[in-house]
């Protein structure tokens, strides 16, 4: 599992790789990402004019002259920085003109804010097949840098080409956490169900309980539903990861809806917590209003944090 | 005469994040270095690619293409 989307982010708009910036490790998610748009708009900013004066230059010209330019003498980096700047269904029609390669380049480079009317205009076979590339590539970071920025169905149409595992590692890179709910929601029970199976065979419950934090109070209980069909089994590892990556925030809404025989195998799993762990969690599940619904489970936390 | 570094405050815009700015002096300057590197590959890198797009565009054209980049 990558460690820090955000240094790897970082490390390409600096044209560096992210070891060379081992001194942002303590720097939190929040501070890097809001440096990381300070760095975007100064490189964007920084040749407005030439990008401008580019961007009306391009309609002159006819969207197969601009597909040759872009692949033959831009390049990913420079059709990026000039991508917003060109009328979005111009820009659109040069993108389906290109090789996917190439346009997966380009997607790398991308600041999705400054292409929104771009990417809104492509073709949902189009965003597929980058998508499938991009999963290829493994590389989470620009897979979950579009998600805010696609439709439902685009979005489904690139959660389609992805596997469990690389859907999960996306999520887990997602680069606006709002848009996780709308992947939630186009993803059936029976595929949530598989991601949780992904996620056992692949030590993939870090991506999986921070896509759970992040959903709204309506999909947690398709979420649970999700677990049991995928089975019992998986209950304990939830549990670990849970106490390892401290997602219990995560975990206790889902714990509260799933049926009483599972709340009795979580119950299980938490009676092996260190005391000082559970008393940390009974207090979590009171501020959010769970406490009541844990049934077992909460019994269990009181047994050792009274 | 050698010119001073642009600090990183000198080379964003706006407040640097508390993080960033609570980073040792070696490692900002670090930061402000790698991005005026980058600015600079930008600008070289987008000049030239201006003057070889031309190649490729229409001769009938290639006169309001000049102007409209601004060559």
């Amino acid at each position: 599992m990558t460690a820090r989307p955000e240094i790897e982010r970082i490390a390409r708009l600096l044209r560096l790789r992210p070891d060379q910036l081992g001194f942002l490790h303590d720097v939190d998610d929040a501070e890097l990402m809001a440096f990381r748009s300070q760095l975007t708009d100064t490189l964007f900013d920084a040749h407005a004019g030439v990008l401008t004066r580019l961007g009306s230059a391009a309609k002159l010209l006819p969207s197969p002259v601009l597909a040759k330019i872009a692949q033959h003498v831009f390049g990913p980096l420079l059709c990026a920085r000039v991508a917003g700047t060109i009328d979005p269904g111009k820009a659109s029609e040069v993108a389906g003109r290109l090789p996917v390669e190439f346009l997966t380049d380009v997607a790398v480079e991308l600041d999705p804010r400054r292409v929104e009317g771009v990417v809104g205009n492509l073709p949902d076979d189009l965003i597929a097949d980058v998508a499938r590339v991009l999963g290829g590539r493994q590389d989470w970071i620009t897979l979950g840098q579009f998600v805010g920025f696609l439709g439902e169905s685009p979005l489904a149409a690139a959660i389609g080409v992805l596997d469990d595992g690389q859907l999960l590692r996306a999520a887990y890179a997602v680069d606006s956490p709002h848009a996780i709910p709308a992947v939630v929601d186009v993803l059936g029970t029976d595929r949530l169900s598989e991601m949780f199976t992904a996620a056992a065979r692949e030590d993939l419950f870090a991506a999986l309980l921070r896509l759970a934090s992040h959903l709204r109070d309506d999909q947690v209980p398709r979420l649970a539903d999700a677990i049991m069909i995928a089975g019992r089994g998986t209950l304990d590892q939830l549990v670990a990861a849970a106490a390892t990556y401290g997602h219990w925030h995560a975990l206790l809404p889902m714990a509260a809806a799933l049926p009483g025989d599972a709340k009795a195998d979580v119950a299980e799993a938490v009676r092996e917590l260190a005391p000082e762990v559970r008393a940390d969690v009974v207090a979590l599940a009171t501020s959010l209003g769970v406490l009541d619904d844990l049934g077992p489970i909460a019994d269990a936390l009181a047994e050792r944090a009274a | 005469m050698a010119t001073a570094r642009r600090t990183l405050g000198e080379r964003v815009t706006g407040e640097l994040p508390d993080g960033i700015a609570a980073l040792g002096e070696d490692d900002q300057q670090y930061l402000a270095d790698a991005l005026g590197a980058a600015k600079r590959s930008q600008r070289e890198e987008l000049a030239a690619a201006a003057e070889d797009s031309l190649r490729y565009v229409p001769k009938l054209l290639r006169g309001p293409v000049r102007k409209a980049v601004g060559l």
